[in-house]
């Protein structure tokens, strides 16, 4: 009977290239489980934005009496006629939400910040005469910033667009 | 069964390396474990980027929509036919100046102020949006589709009509 086991040498060898194996798989799953709660983190910043541009989307989608101001816009709400503001806050770095006196952030400063926001209004076709002839036809909003996570910086631009409905109407329902 | 015992501790206890098959063989089944992984990593460094990407098409082809409505709207207020200036194919940014287009002949761009538009500046985007109208007993199905990447492409569709509500 042959009873010949492996060298010192052979065994070494073979347990080198199992720890590089496994040092390897090891290190490539940590990456992997890294990616992943990188991703879930992105995917919590840019929907914490998402939010908050629908929710002005609705509000602006049924406003009246839109005005441009210095960091962004005001208008009025036509189920209330209350005043809303949304405007940046460079400071803060985020967009503000100003119903009447009543002010609350949009976008959680942990989640991600605004660099730049930039309020474009066009389509009024004069200062004076029914409500359908001066008020602006679409409002486009652009925001650039980033969406943090704990290990990364993702830059965004967002982009909306609206076309308010009562922009059509000669009157509006909180006078004119 | 002494013969038998005798056989098995042979092959048992021989000390033959391994055929270049069987090497061959184990090389393989970790090469695809080990490229499998490595593709698991990319491909969530992928979605990463796509999610953005997808989001912002989002938000484009919504507003593709809504430049249609606003044009729609001042054509209206302007005493023009409601869907002046619109081919059925066309290129429109907040600017709501339509031009003819296809689908490989709208890029859209990243102006000064960080504006997608279609105006050529120097940061080109990997987004495109073609607008198509069809107009059917004067109701037109108005289609948004914005190309990005190698995604495939994002389409939102609304109907509009010439009707605009007399005062609420």
């Amino acid at each position: 009977m042959r009873n010949k086991g492996f060298t010192v040498l052979e065994a070494m060898i073979a347990i080198l290239v199992f720890i590089i194996g496994i040092g390897t798989v090891s290190i490539m799953y940590i990456n992997l489980v890294r990616q992943h709660l990188i991703s879930q983190q992105l995917q919590a910043s840019i929907g914490n934005v998402k939010l908050a541009l629908e929710k002005i989307w609705r509000e602006m989608k049924y406003g009246i009496n839109f005005a441009t101001t210095t960091y962004g816009i005001k208008f009025q709400r036509a189920v209330d006629c209350k005043n809303l503001e949304i405007y940046y806050d460079p400071n803060l770095k985020t967009l503000i939400y100003k119903l009447d006196n009543n002010t609350s952030t949009l976008i959680d400063t942990n989640y991600a910040e605004i660099n730049t926001f930039e309020v474009y209004a066009t389509g009024s076709l004069s200062t004076s005469g029914d409500y359908n002839k001066t008020s602006y036809k679409l409002i486009t909003l652009s925001l650039n910033g980033i969406a943090k996570t704990k290990s990364i910086n993702v830059p965004i631009n967002f982009q909306i667009s609206v076309a308010p409905i009562n922009s059509v109407f000669t009157t509006t329902s909180c006078g004119f | 069964m002494q013969q038998y015992q005798s056989r098995m501790q042979d092959k048992l206890f021989q000390n033959k390396s391994q055929s270049i098959l069987e090497v061959l063989l184990s090389l393989i089944i970790f090469s695809i474990a080990f490229v499998s992984l490595i593709i698991l990593v990319n491909n969530y460094l992928k979605i990463l980027k796509t999610t953005k990407e997808r989001i912002i098409a989002n938000f484009l082809a919504q507003e593709g929509l809504e430049l249609v409505i606003a044009k729609r709207n001042i054509n209206k207020a302007a005493g023009k036919g409601w869907l002046d200036g619109l081919s059925g194919s066309d290129c429109i940014d907040i600017n709501l100046d339509p031009k003819p287009g296809s689908s490989t002949s709208c890029p859209l761009y990243l102006n000064d102020k960080n504006q997608y538009v279609h105006t050529n500046t120097a940061t080109q985007t990997i987004f495109s949006r073609l607008i198509k109208i069809e107009v059917n007993n004067n109701i037109a199905t108005v289609t948004s589709i914005v190309d990005f990447g190698d995604s495939p492409p994002i389409e939102l569709e609304t109907i509009l009509t010439d009707w605009i509500p007399t005062i609420p």
